[in-house]
């Protein structure tokens, strides 16, 4: 097997100077792709000096929904403009549609907003459910949510992508030390391993394809000739 | 009876310029495994701050050879020491003293 391929799903610099503190500091400890939610301008900026350390930049809109409309506006209007889609759901019922629809790529589970899992939402799940880093250390409650949540995501054996929700280099860590943190949480190592590099790899490479046009449909791809 | 195996565990905090003193390092440690784990959890991993002659800049934390993972998971929730926000981070593991010390130099 290959050596495995890390990315950070989820950095939010405050400014260009942190975000390339951020990018030294993220190829320090082992990661190959950053995803990175910023204003445009900033995202170009920031592509040319992660080139110094060979690191690849995707772009990323989270968006907070309360309704189910709010879900299905914002993918109408995020999802040809950025890489990643994640819906940030407040409510039930904008999970509901937020873990089902298509175009959304992640549903991101977070302290302040809804946070529990039911049998219904569960058979509705098509896409990967995303957790933090930063709620599992400065939230003490949220870990114990957190658990239940990683234990039905393997009981069920959906995908989980855990990203660091990071906005300075200092709430960064290693690839190897998140997923010890998703393994005490509940998921085999493999699997935590997984959460971080194959499942994010994927959807990363799914979307830029589909973005450059590379990929009609899901599953039906442009031969190169 | 069954001679018990370990893993040697460097850690090293970040930012670098932060000046901390290796016990209150040691004691958020063991207070974020403590939280993570539980009394029970604590005692199977039965972590020891090995203490070294050498000036080394970083802590040298001996494990259970089989929850290394429940350590490293530990070290890298612990993000505040000493009113310092910082990060720790897991440098090098090794199965020996003697190894980690040969790699970390």
């Amino acid at each position: 097997m290959g050596k495995r391929t890390f990315v950070d799903f989820w950095i939010k610099p405050p400014d260009v100077n942190v975000a390339k503190e951020m990018c030294k500091r993220a190829f320090d400890l082992g990661y190959s792709t950053l995803v990175v939610e910023a204003p445009k301008p900033m995202l170009e900026e920031l592509k040319s000096s992660a080139k110094e350390y060979g690191l690849e930049i995707y772009s990323k809109a989270v968006v907070s929904a309360k309704t189910r409309g709010d879900v299905l506006k914002a993918a109408a209007k995020f999802r040809h403009s950025y890489d990643v889609l994640t819906v940030y759901c407040l409510t039930r019922d904008a999970a509901l549609v937020a873990l089902r629809d298509g175009r959304v790529d992640t549903v991101v589970f977070r302290p302040n907003g809804f946070m529990s899992f039911d049998r219904h939402m569960l058979s509705v799940t098509r896409n990967s459910i995303e957790l933090t880093l930063i709620d599992t250390i400065s939230d003490r409650v949220a870990l114990q949510k957190m658990r239940s949540i990683v234990r039905l995501i393997d009981m069920k054996d959906l995908s989980l992508v855990f990203s660091s929700c990071a906005s300075n280099p200092v709430e960064q860590r290693g690839p190897f030390d998140v997923s010890c943190i998703v393994n005490v949480l509940g998921l085999n190592f493999e699997r935590s391993l997984d959460a971080l590099s194959t499942i994010p790899l994927n959807i990363l490479l799914r979307n830029r394809a589909k973005l450059l046009g590379k990929m009609v449909q899901e599953g039906v791809w442009l031969a190169e000739g | 009876m069954l001679k018990a195996k370990y893993r040697y565990v460097f850690v090293r905090h970040f930012p670098r310029d932060v000046k901390l003193d290796k016990s209150e390092i040691w004691k958020a440690i063991l207070s974020s495994l403590q939280y993570l784990v539980g009394t029970l959890g604590y005692a199977d991993v039965n972590p020891y701050l090995v203490r070294i002659q050498k000036d080394l800049d970083g802590i040298v934390i001996r494990c259970n050879s089989k929850q290394v993972r429940t350590l490293v998971a530990a070290i890298a929730m612990v993000n505040n020491v000493g009113g310092e926000s910082i990060s720790l981070d897991v440098r090098k593991i090794s199965g020996t003293l003697k190894a980690l010390l040969k790699k970390i130099n």
